[in-house]
């Protein structure tokens, strides 16, 4: 089993490698940027403690909320899901998100503190 | 003759006069029958005239005639489209997948990959296309091979391009046997095919050198347009040659006319005889120019003759003169006759189009009269187009709608003035006054020490104060422009201003839903829903009124950006969401709501991108927003009424990562992947959950919540929730009540839902099943159900009609009726249909207006009754004790009251009070009960521990006022008895020995003596309220009140108000100990 799971995480990796445009994989650089912020917080927070509390939800809402907000870029991005985002053009795609995060960082910054 | 046009699909009328202009001015078409048909050909092209080869009919004479056309069109550069349908050979739709193109040099082809969806390619993509598929593997492959461009395009057919068996092939055999039929017979001068061909060949020697086929037409240009999957629209003139070609010998018709993008408008008919006749004028004229000419020759051979043969040359050239016009005559009429059927067909057209038209004006009109709106000045209407008068009526049904439930809501200040009602919207009142004064910032931290004495209560942070901004924005936005408009107007207005506005999200919400039509019925039944009415007249300037317009405003979005899958729409969604979570606690609904959506849609699986998308950003974006709400504080990612939308969340994204790693891998390794992760996650969420719940970071279910799952759950525990008679389950006649006509037609809306299901309706459907299951919970939430039932209701009767209203037949048609033998009367049953609907919306328009005059349209401040001589009496007793605590008492004087009047006193007397409608402390509320229920010497220690200065009670005996205190009295006792300080009031006590409330003498001696009933029927043991009873009788109780000779040792009466509506006491001070 572990060996197989090895294997096939491998050929996953291969795949991805292989068969991802690069514009997709910089908005996976992005995202994993940004898991890699939302894990410092939560880890942050188990061990110094939650105080206070609505910094660390707005700092942790807003990794959340980004990580989100970008996959759902790279859902309209991606030419595979043409079909299922009709009238949705890449730019589009682009601009809703830069309104989304525009929203979403200036309630952060008010619940900030 | 032979003038073909460009026809563009959209012009198609403008292009009918083009053609029929150049028809008639140009020059005739020349016969050139004979001699070397390729050179006549080209050098008819060049003078813009069009030449046939004439050929002796066979019997693929119309494909080969279909072959000659393309080669018109490939030479002539000016022709653009030709069209022909052959009714017996060929039909229409083989015709309509025929190749062409504009110009033999910008050819358009249309690429045909799934069976609807059209791309478009350009010419020089099919040219290498098509040689990639015909003629590459001829290239490797042997040149003598017969048929090798047989496999190769029928490999084409067999990849993605092509849909061979929607095109009329069957198999491959029979592809292949029309191919090879094809090849035989054409002489391939197709440009793309020559293109096609290898190293400058021509088709024809291609066709010879590999022994092939000899002779006949461009066929397989025909197959090719076949295998390139290309639409044509194609007009076509024919020359009298192309008529006489269908002549008599040919037994077919040729019916010529305009391939629209759906049908076949025929403009011609060549029969038979038609044909015949032409072909015989025209041997006849072939044949007296030869004999012209040879006569000619004779002339030159002998001059001798010359006389008499310039005789003869002049008496045929006369003869062939009049031929030629008889010729011209009958082409010109048929010209003629084609002009006319296309007005024909153009006037017939603009009939049906009107007739449509009228139909559906009519069907709107009904749902006009249902608005009571006039039918009035329809004359200017029809002059406009039909899509502005489409507009112009939905613009007139929806303003009409708005301005409804507008007036609809005035009843009560009509009959009794701009004030505000009940107890909640004076609170409301009051903050908004404070915020419009003072600012928004000592509005958020604003500490009032008027409520709650001693306690206080910190307004900024315990209220939702999206109604207050709202008004407070719409005062100082009207002050902006001079509206010198009095703040209590504004709260007076608003809810029936936002109503208007709610009727207009309706509308667009159900358009969502279903379309415009059911829209409109949705938008007019809301305007005057009942349901909807209780909780927004004029007047009532309570959360909801505004509530139910963002709850509406959100579903709206929330619909929008599912279909969508847009992140602006989400984000809109957000906000709206965000405004309903700062007017109203019910928003617990609306976030539990959207995720039960997602999930329903999860378990059909209709999860998609988009769903995600929607709902991904609309959590997220949605809950910090809440957050921002003080009053909602850190709930949404604490309280476990939240805890729902998280986990659906969750479960969002590991769908979408497990649909990617899926797509990504081959099933048995996604297995394996997809066993060690459900591993993992569920060993790590299961760690998660029980630290959580240890740490409490979970808080505990909340009492209002299990009162929604389990209707007797308040009840039995928490009488404070229990008391208030808005949080009684509903009974069933209340549902008819509030929605009459609309409870039944709920069921056929759902209907409707189900039977064409879209995520969309999933939605609609989970709102309806979890809002009347909540409305039966409690009274409250009717408001929740109001508008779904509105909106499956408006759909039910939008589709309901649209299937009648078809059959309706106006005209008395009396062949459509004997024909249609499977469904008699028709017309009689629709007819009956659609006056039974037309007759319950009446009904339904009538019983929601009077529900509104009678029941939902009293102030409750002011009480108004009819006296014996049928006239109005006005009860006005609260204002008058309001204004009197204002103006005789100390301004920190501390008033104890139920706190029912808790708001309307701090609003109107602007005394401090010790409870009020907030009913967040329990326990202080319990001991002003206890001091209410108690004799009055231990009141008065209740009293002077709370520092009370007046008691005030609502007492009805004398009115006939049903909802005073004393009819309140055993939740006061409920309550008081409730904490452990009022341990000594129990609820048995104050009943008889037979468990009866009564206030007689043979009530129990604790009611008699407590505190309450004192201060009630003080001095009323004197007063006659009613002809023939004894004194000290209460009209509401019925009875003659048990202790009447009493004087109070603790109070003091203060003031009574005219009608004893309200009595005021002052407590006492400490005796002097002196005395």
């Amino acid at each position: 089993m572990p060996e197989k799971l090895t294997s096939v995480l491998s050929k996953f990796y291969d795949e991805y490698v292989n068969n991802t445009p690069k514009r997709l994989k910089l908005v996976d650089a992005y995202l994993l940027y940004i898991v890699l912020t939302g894990v410092f917080q939560f880890i942050y927070c188990a061990l110094v403690g939650t105080f206070p509390f609505n910094s660390f939800l707005s700092g942790f809402i807003s990794s959340v909320g980004s990580f989100v907000l970008a996959v759902c870029l790279r859902l309209q991005v991606n030419a595979q899901n043409k079909n299922e985002f009709t009238g949705i053009s890449p730019e589009r795609a682009f601009a809703d998100f830069i309104f989304a995060s525009v929203i979403l960082h200036l309630v952060v910054m008010n619940f900030i503190g | 003759m032979a003038t073909l046009m460009k026809v563009k699909h959209s012009q198609l009328e403008v292009a009918i006069d083009e053609v029929f202009n150049d028809l008639l001015t140009k020059t005739p078409h020349k016969i050139s029958a004979q001699g070397d048909k390729v050179e006549m050909l080209a050098s008819a092209l060049e003078k813009n005239q069009c030449y046939i080869g004439r050929k002796t009919p066979r019997k693929d004479t119309p494909l080969n005639y279909l072959g000659n056309i393309f080669r018109i069109i490939k030479k002539n550069k000016d022709c653009r489209v030709v069209l022909i349908t052959w009714l017996q050979t060929v039909d229409a739709s083989y015709c309509a997948k025929l190749v062409l193109r504009e110009k033999i040099e910008g050819i358009k082809l249309l690429k045909v990959k799934e069976s609807s969806k059209h791309e478009k390619i350009d010419k020089n993509q099919a040219i290498e296309w098509f040689k990639e598929i015909c003629v590459k593997p001829l290239e490797n492959s042997e040149k003598s091979e017969r048929s090798s461009l047989f496999p190769s395009i029928l490999e084409a057919c067999k990849q993605e391009y092509v849909e061979v068996n929607d095109r009329g092939i069957y198999g491959e055999d029979d592809l292949q046997q029309k191919l090879k039929s094809a090849m035989i017979n054409n002489v391939l001068q197709s440009k793309i095919l020559n293109e096609c061909l290898p190293g400058g060949t021509s088709w024809k020697e291609y066709v010879e050198n590999n022994k092939v086929f000899t002779s006949g037409q461009p066929f397989c240009l025909l197959y090719a347009s076949d295998i390139l999957s290309v639409n044509i629209r194609v007009l076509c003139f024919p020359s009298c040659e192309e008529v006489n070609f269908y002549g008599e010998k040919a037994d077919v018709t040729l019916q010529l006319g305009l391939l629209g993008n759906d049908s076949f408008v025929p403009l011609i008919k060549v029969t038979k005889e038609d044909g015949g006749q032409i072909q015989r004028l025209e041997q006849t004229i072939s044949h007296l120019k030869k004999e012209i000419k040879k006569l000619k020759e004779m002339k030159v051979e002998s001059n001798r003759q010359k006389q008499s043969l310039n005789e003869k040359i002049n008496k045929a050239e006369h003869a062939l003169h009049v031929k030629e016009e008889e010729y011209k005559q009958i082409i010109e009429n048929m010209a003629k006759d084609a002009q006319d059927s296309i007005q024909k067909v153009a006037r017939e057209v603009a009939e049906k189009v009107t007739k449509e038209l009228t139909a559906k004006f009519a069907k709107q009109m009904l749902k006009n009269m249902k608005n009571s709106a006039a039918p009035w000045g329809l004359g200017w209407l029809y002059r406009l187009s039909p899509e502005k008068q489409d507009t112009m009526l939905k613009m007139m049904v929806l303003t009409l709608a708005m301005v409804l439930s507008f007036s609809t809501r005035l009843f009560s200040v009509l009959r009794f003035e701009s004030v505000i009602h009940e107890f909640d919207p004076y609170f409301n009142y009051r903050t908004t006054r404070y915020l419009t004064e003072e600012g928004f910032y000592k509005f958020h931290n604003w500490f009032d020490d008027r409520a709650w004495y001693p306690l206080g209560r910190i307004i900024g942070g315990t209220i939702y104060p999206g109604l207050m901004i709202t008004s407070a924005v719409l005062y100082h936005f009207m002050w902006f422009f001079n509206f010198t408009i009095d703040i209590r107007n504004v709260c007076v207005f608003l809810a029936p201003l936002f109503s208007s506005f709610t009727t207009l999200v309706t509308y667009q919400f159900t358009k969502e839903l279903k379309d415009a039509g059911a829209g409109l019925v949705a938008a007019a039944m809301i305007s005057i829903v009942p349901g909807y009415i209780s909780r927004s007249v004029a007047g009532s300037y309570d959360n909801e009124g505004i509530a139910i317009f963002c709850m509406l405003l959100t579903y709206t979005l929330w619909i929008k950006s599912v279909k969508t899958g847009s992140v602006f729409w989400s984000a809109l969604c957000a906000l709206a969401y965000f405004y309903m979570v700062s007017s109203w606690g019910g928003y617990v609904f609306l976030i539990n709501l959207i995720p039960l959506h997602v999930l329903a849609l999860m378990a059909t699986g209709r999860f998609s991108h988009r769903i995600y998308v929607a709902y991904s950003t609309v959590y997220c974006l949605g809950t910090i927003l809440s957050m921002q709400i003080s009053f909602v504080g850190f709930q949404p990612v604490q309280s476990s009424e939240h805890m729902a939308a998280l986990g659906v969340f969750g479960l969002c994204q590991i769908h979408v990562f497990v649909d990617y790693v899926r797509s990504r891998l081959n099933t048995e390794q996604f297995n394996i992947l997809f066993r060690s992760m459900v591993l993992l996650v569920g060993i790590l969420g299961t760690a998660a959950g029980a630290v959580a719940t240890a740490t409490g970071k979970i808080s505990p279910w909340t009492g209002r919540f299990y009162s929604l799952l389990d209707p007797s759950y308040a009840k039995n525990n928490i009488p404070i929730i229990a008391s208030v008679s808005e949080h009684q389950p509903t009974s069933w006649s209340s549902f008819y009540f509030d929605l009459q006509l609309l409870v039944f037609l709920f069921p056929a809306g759902l209907y409707f839902c189900f039977s064409r299901l879209t995520d969309a309706n999933i939605f609609i459907i989970m709102y309806g099943v979890t809002s009347i299951y909540f409305a039966g919970v409690m009274v409250r939430l009717m408001l929740v159900l109001a508008p779904v039932m509105c909106i499956l209701s408006g759909i039910g009767v939008s589709a309901t009609l649209n299937t009648y209203m078809k059959n309706l037949d106006v005209k008395k048609d009396k062949k459509s009726k004997r024909a249609d033998a499977t469904y008699p009367m028709k017309n009689e049953v629709a007819s009956a249909v659609v006056f039974m609907v037309t007759a319950f919306l009446i009904t339904y328009t009538f019983h929601c207006t009077w529900v509104t005059s009678e029941a939902y349209s009293s102030p409750s401040i002011v009480l108004s009754a009819r006296s014996g001589d049928g006239g109005r009496i006005i009860f006005d007793d609260f204002r008058e004790a309001y204004y009197w605590l204002r103006q005789n008492t100390a301004e920190d004087a501390k008033v104890m009251s139920w706190w029912d009047y808790g708001y309307q006193i701090t609003a109107m007397a602007n005394r401090t009070i010790l409870v009020d409608n907030n009913t967040w402390n329990n326990t202080h509320i319990s001991r002003v009960g206890q001091a209410m229920a108690s004799p009055e010497e231990k009141s008065y220690e209740i009293m002077r521990e709370l520092d009370v200065n007046y008691v005030l009670v609502i007492f009805g005996g004398l009115t006939g006022y049903s909802s005073d205190d004393i009819n309140k009295f055993l939740w006061m006792v409920r309550i008081g008895g409730s904490t452990d300080r009022g341990s000594h009031i129990k609820e048995a006590d104050y009943y008889t020995p037979q468990g009866e409330f009564r206030i007689d003498k043979d009530g129990s001696p604790t009611l008699l003596n407590c505190l309450m009933y004192k201060m009630c029927y003080y001095r009323f043991g004197q007063v006659y309220t009613e002809g023939g009873k004894p004194p000290g009788y209460d009209r509401v109780r019925n009875a003659e009140i048990g202790n009447k000779d009493f004087e109070l040792d603790v109070l003091e009466e203060a003031y009574t108000s005219e009608h004893w509506l309200v009595r005021i006491y002052k407590v006492k001070d400490l005796d002097n100990r002196g005395l």
